[in-house]
């Protein structure tokens, strides 16, 4: 995914979606007693299959996804490798206090030096003891979030490498204790002998139940003490593979079709290069399968690109493990070496190339090759001598240089398909929903022949109510689409309901979408780098989100085939741009003055020239200083962002809003917006934003703001600018300084109601999923074009409060199966506002 | 507050009478008692000037006891009086003060007092002194019989909560053996300023459960400024638990809306609570009282009446940042109840006397109500405010009666019509008549008000009973 969308999505047609149609004719109100939707099976037609892949999840280290996540490791840094470089709060005993007891002394720094553990193991602990006798002196660590969780009775199995110069055995105690130091286990005793590298490991087993244990590591006596790797992890993970129990066991409830992995955005960022002398040990690396297997103490280490440490501990082993465990098909991503992700440059080195295919065909051998080839030997010796059984491979992520990114991705595809010709290479569309980037890939790949194009978006739930109809259009003969990241942006009912909608489409389109996955899948809730996401967690709990919840209800119910249908009923027609006028700015101080809003003819209806103060602005959002200053009304603070104030109520449906506007100081420019409803949606004409680069008209609704028109724009400190933007109903011209900048239509139909069917071979099953985004409730005739259904069905009913959401205080939303009847060839049903149904008819 | 809801229910029976219970008592020997007994709460409006998120405890040893929020936000201080009405003059002591630096050295907030096992307990929220708004729960303890002896205090500490944020507004509350805290918090999954989160205590200043999100500002009614769910107030009657919270930005959008749990329910179950969709108590500009909110309950001198106190203010516009606008006044008016068993919270009524309701006696059960400019009778409804009515004396022993929630209408008979408008009262003279009285026409002796067909006409006197 792409850190800064809104700037990557800067290139986008000049209105919004077209409306490719509704759900069929747009009705006034039904008469009274005719039913507000209808939905109609066609009797004859056959709809597309729907692959058992057809939904999946996307895991990529972001949010503490492996670290402090899914891989079960407790002891942060371990390995003694996080450095400024990772993360500027870092370094070499970040998660770790140096400290002793009963008199213990000494001094712990970490030494980069010929005494490591090996050469991609770098960096090491060094205790230099002075203990007195009894004394003891070490480290100790505090894992994630609130600490080291244990439960009373689990064993957990810690092993540290360890060298030391004492002649005579140094005993190392490992104590696990609560914040307060009380024990929450036994203390266990190793001993180390020798200055030699050697792994020591002891179980230990918990007496208590803790989320905030501390794990120290204790030596007695003098010398000098190294010691690297230190871990303690649970013996209760998911299948006996490593991973955190609880969230494997949620991502497992999802019935996943595939895994995508690794990335995402730390795919293809940074360096190319590897972790070695030659290129002298590079951190912020892209994603180098080599990097992550083996012996875990002999894998690199990286900076991630999300701004944190990742160990490597999970790797491509246990990728390829999980999505085994899951019943899942793999699917990695390779960099491409071109970077997306906001670094948006090409790695012009083709020798490069050449090793990062050969190690991308490695990576196949790695996963099918048999147990005698190289590669394959690696998979056997890390326990799993039979092949993964890897059909498709991923060349690339977000990539915004398309003539780059496509040339390499070619060789990538070439190279493949002379070695391994079963396997299916994914290509990609970039990092947005549509422009130019968006363009320019779609007609390489198809003129190219790709299989199969990775498209990413993250948009607003307005955006994916209006798109149900996307993949109608496409071309059933060009590539097929692997949707591999998306989310409408916000973490509450109303997003899911929205994304559930858009999901009625994928399916209806399962002949061209073979694959989709909702993006992120996890986030440590003390370590966000992007939300929404679907899975959350601490260190000893976890919970889904609405969109969890609704990703669970539809990978659970796909069915086989589509059962085609059409619906009938009203939809949300655009309407004129009324509402509040409103002012803003971000990062930015500036004045605004001489405000106006005019009929076409002149007729004012409202101004404000600050002459008497101004109290009729009031704040929408409580940020900035705002105050009437030399006759106009400015924002002072140049930190704050969006201080947002809003003035009148504008019916009229065509008016000219005018306006002087000068910048103070600060990093961007202007926002001003019009058609400011309560509800929060709002257009604004960004002004020198993204850094006083570029401008843009925003359209702000349901907690995403996306970007109408956009084109290249500053604005210059201490100008007044004359603003002035004109609304003719959905049409809006905007002039600055008396030209135009720029105008665009707002013809975005929305679809609350939304339904598709399909049919579940193994049971016979008629799968009806209703999607009811409004506020009202839907009375839906159901015709089922003759096939014959018992009189009872099961059903399954997420519904609830459409601004709320799943926290781990509370998750109020969750799925009701309950068994209703009344179910016939035709019969009516009621789907609650603001729901989702799926009805599980047996056919007869 | 456990043994008071006892009491209270076993002088109640159990659901709320309407207002006519109150006249049960003994002021019934000497006939129809005076409105204000009838109304049972002090009229005094504003009872204590420039006291936000005002505290009363329930009446302990004869005394209410008082706290809130000063202007400064800088001390905690309390106030205690043998009556309600009594605390608008009674000294108010400071029983603690902010430290110069470090924490609670910042905003000092909506302190509330509670009795636990014979202890007092002040639970309030502070900001650090290097960043005011660092808002944390934190509790002092006084084993002494009067809170307002600042000798008694001492620090138990900080509430701890899951996670680390923005938390405050704690109240505490018994109920079915166990000890809750109810709170407002920031969550970081939730773009919002504050939940609504409850937990088990394990002691009076620590929690022994995790926490249960119970409400967060979904409605636009709790999103106006800022999106705030804060000031809960716990309210056991009628087999449910009733938790009153406040909304939106501290000005005039300031408001309250109401979560009801079944008594018997698990509370600590996010499932168990029920938000009413629309605010129930919110700004009158009729009235003139802006901002109505953080709310806490008590009960007045007979006992059994309930009290609504909370602050507001008598403007709309503010200069400048509401939080430090400092003309939140306490105010108190009474809290009726449905037959349903469900608060009735009307408007936030503005200055003038005591507030009756009137019922004909021929349909006791039923209420005399405006409807737009005339006078119904109909069964209680859900909105209190159109049912009450003040008798104003025009000191000729003569009354004008007058409208609470439009305060500039009158009951005037026009022409022989009732109507409820805004020219010159009609006057009219109250005669007791069994437990209730006659309301005769000030200038026709032979008319008096009269109950007919579900609505107010003149003619032969019906008995109206003042509840």
């Amino acid at each position: 995914m792409s850190p800064s969308r809104g700037l990557l999505g800067l290139a986008v047609a000049a209105t919004l979606i077209a409306a490719t149609g509704g759900a069929a004719p747009v009705l006034a109100q039904p008469r009274a007693g005719a039913p507000d939707y209808t939905i109609t099976v066609d009797p004859a037609a056959t709809g597309p299959a729907i692959g058992d892949s057809m939904y999946g999840v996307f895991f990529e280290d972001i949010n503490f996804a492996a670290d402090g996540g899914l891989y079960a490791e407790l002891v942060r840094n371990r390995s003694f490798e996080f450095l400024p470089v990772d993360n500027t709060s870092y370094h070499g005993l970040t998660g770790w206090t140096p400290g002793g007891d009963s008199g213990g002394a000494g001094t712990a720094t970490t030494v980069n030096d010929a005494d490591r553990l090996n050469e991609r193991n770098r960096t090491y602990l060094k205790l230099a003891l002075t203990n007195p006798a009894g004394g003891r002196y070490g480290v100790t660590n505090s894992g994630y979030n609130a600490g080291i969780a244990v439960r009373r009775g689990a064993a957990y199995d810690f092993s540290v490498w360890a060298r030391s110069d004492s002649p005579a055995p140094t005993t190392v105690s490992v104590l696990l204790r609560d914040a307060a130091g009380e024990p929450l286990a036994a203390p266990v005793r190793l001993t180390v002998r020798g200055d030699g590298w050697a792994r020591y490991a002891v179980p230990v087993r918990a007496s208590r139940t803790s989320d905030a244990g501390r794990l120290s590591v204790l030596a007695g006596g003098t010398g000098t003490l190294r010691l690297d790797m230190v871990s303690l992890l649970p013996r209760d993970t998911f299948k006996g593979h490593g991973l955190r129990r609880d969230l494997a066991e949620k991502i497992a409830a999802l019935r996943p079709g595939f895994v995508r992995f690794p990335g995402g955005c730390l795919v293809n960022t940074g360096s190319h290069y590897g972790y070695d002398a030659a290129s002298n040990f590079p951190r912020a690396r892209s994603y180098q399968w080599k990097d992550t297997v083996g012996p875990v103490e002999t894998r690199a280490t990286n900076a991630n690109f999300w701004g944190y440490n990742q160990s490597y501990g999970l790797g491509y082993y246990e990728y390829f493990q999980f999505s085994e465990d899951l019943g899942a098909m793999p699917l990695p991503v390779v960099p491409a070496l071109v970077t997306g992700c906001g670094q948006n440059r090409a790695t012009d080195d083709p020798a490069l190339l050449r090793r990062h295919i050969q190690d991308t065909l490695d990576l196949i051998e790695f996963a099918n090759g048999p147990a005698s080839s190289e590669w394959g030997a690696l998979r056997a010796r890390m326990g799993h001598p039979k092949p993964f059984g890897l059909t498709h491979v991923a060349v690339g992520n977000e990539e915004n240089l398309p003539d780059a990114y496509f040339a390499n991705f070619l060789q990538f595809r070439d190279a493949i398909a002379a070695k391994y010709p079963g396997i299916t290479v994914v290509s990609n569309s970039g990092p947005d929903d549509q422009g130019a980037t968006f363009d320019t890939l779609w007609a390489k790949n198809k003129a190219a022949g790709v299989a199969m194009v990775d498209e990413h978006y993250y948009n607003s739930p307005g955006w994916f109510l209006g798109n149900n109809r996307r993949y109608d259009s496409y071309d059933r003969a060009g590539p097929k689409v692997f949707l591999g990241e998306y989310a409408s942006l916000d973490s509450k009912l109303f997003n899911s309901l929205a994304e559930a909608s858009y999901m009625t489409g994928l399916e209806r389109n399962a002949d061209v979408v073979r694959m989709a996955s909702y993006a992120p899948l996890l986030a440590n809730v003390d370590n966000v780098q992007w939300r929404p996401d679907l899975i959350w967690f601490d260190n000893d709990e976890s919970w889904g989100s609405t969109s969890y919840q609704m990703q669970k209800l539809f990978m659970n119910n796909v069915g086989d085939r589509v059962v085609p249908s059409r619906a009938t009923g009203r939809v949300v027609t655009p309407k004129p741009i009324t509402g509040a006028i409103g002012l803003s700015t971000w990062a930015t101080a500036a004045t605004y003055d001489d405000i106006k809003v005019t009929t076409p003819g002149g007729a004012v209806l409202f101004e404000d020239d600050f002459a008497g103060g101004a109290g009729q602005w009031s704040p929408v959002e409580p940020r900035g200083t705002w105050s009437v200053v030399d006759g106009g009304y400015r924002q002072s603070d140049t930190a704050a962002l969006d201080t947002l104030v809003k003035a009148g109520n504008i019916t009229a449906t065509d008016y000219d809003l005018t306006l002087k506007a000068t910048k103070q100081a600060g990093a961007e420019g202007f926002l001003v917006a019009f058609g400011v409803q309560d509800s929060g949606e709002l257009y604004w004409w960004n002004l020198g934003g993204w850094n006083n680069t570029q401008g843009a008209v925003q359209k702000g609704a349901g907690g995403g703001k996306e970007i109408v028109i956009a084109k290249p724009n500053s604005i210059a400190t201490g100008t007044t600018y004359d603003i002035r933007i004109e609304v003719r109903g959905t049409e809006v011209r905007l002039f600055l300084n008396g030209t135009e900048w720029g105008s665009f239509t707002d013809n975005q139909v929305t679809e609350p109601f939304a339904q598709v069917i399909t049919h579940d071979d193994a049971t016979g099953e008629l799968i009806v999923k209703v999607v009811n985004a409004q506020d009202t409730p839907a009375v839906t005739a159901i015709d089922l074009g003759g096939r014959r259904v018992a009189d009872r069905a099961r059903m399954t009913v997420i519904t609830g409060d459409p601004q709320e959401q799943n926290t781990r205080s509370a998750e109020p939303i969750q799925p009701v199966t309950t068994t209703v009847g009344g179910i016939a060839s035709t019969f009516t049903r009621t789907f609650a506002p603001n729901s989702v149904t799926f009805l599980r008819l047996r056919t007869k | 507050m456990t043994n008071d809801i006892s009491r209270r229910n076993l002088l109640r029976g159990g659901l709320g009478v309407a207002g006519v219970g109150a006249l049960a008592g003994p002021a019934l020997d000497r006939g129809v008692p005076s409105d204000a007994r009838i109304y049972g709460v002090p009229t005094a409006d504003p009872l204590i000037e420039q006291r936000a998120d005002p505290f009363i405890t329930p009446r302990t040893r004869g005394r209410y006891y008082f706290t809130g929020s000063v202007p400064e936000y800088d001390r905690l201080v309390v106030r205690g009086a043998t009556t309600i009405a009594g605390l608008a003059t009674a000294t108010e002591s400071v029983v603690w003060r902010r430290p110069a630096t470090g924490p609670m050295g910042g905003h000092i907030w909506a302190p509330e007092l509670h009795r636990i096992d014979g202890r007092w307990y002040i639970y309030f929220a502070a900001g650090d002194a290097g960043d005011v708004f660092r808002i944390r729960m934190y509790v002092l303890e006084s084993a002494l019989a009067d809170p307002a002896d600042p000798a008694g205090w001492t620090l138990r500490g900080q509430v701890a909560t899951e996670w680390d944020g923005f938390s405050l507004d704690a109240t505490t509350f018994a109920h079915r053996g166990r000890r809750y805290l109810v709170w407002a918090q920031s969550e970081p999954e939730i773009a919002v300023n504050s939940s609504l989160y409850i937990a088990e205590m394990g002691s009076p200043w620590a929690l022994k459960s995790k926490p249960v999100r119970i409400a967060t500002p979904t409605r636009s009614w709790e999103i106006q400024g800022y999106r705030v769910n804060e000031g809960p107030a716990v309210l056991v009657r009628n087999g449910r638990v009733f938790v009153t919270f406040s909304a939106s930005a501290t000005d005039a959008r300031y408001c309250m809306g109401l979560l009801t749990a079944d008594a018997r329910a698990d509370l600590l179950a996010n499932a168990s609570w029920k938000k009413t969709p629309d605010p129930v108590f919110v700004t009158d500009t009729a009235t003139g009282r802006y901002g109505p909110g953080h709310n806490s309950f008590t009960v007045a001198e007979d006992g059994v009446t309930d009290v609504l106190v909370y602050h507001a203010r008598d403007y709309r516009d503010i200069v400048g940042d509401p939080l430090y606008d400092p003309n939140r006044h306490t105010r108190v008016q009474r809290l009726y109840w449905h037959p349903d068993g469900t608060p009735l919270f009307g408007v936030p009524v503005g200055a003038g006397g005591p507030i009756v309701r009137l019922s004909p006696a021929d349909a006791s059960a039923w209420f005399v109500r405006h409807d737009d400019s005339s006078l119904v009778v109909g069964p209680p409804g859900h909105a209190l405010a159109d049912t009450q009515f003040r008798f104003v004396a025009a000191g000729d022993g003569t009354e004008a009666i007058q409208s609470v929630d439009l305060p500039e209408r009158h009951v005037r008979v026009v022409d022989g019509v009732v109507r409820l408008d805004a020219g010159t009262p009609t006057r009219f003279r109250r005669l007791p008549q069994g437990r209730g009285v006659k309301i005769q026409l000030a200038d026709d002796a032979t008319r008096y008000l009269r109950h007919r067909n579900q609505t107010v006409v003149t003619g032969d006197a019906s008995v109206f009973l003042l509840g």
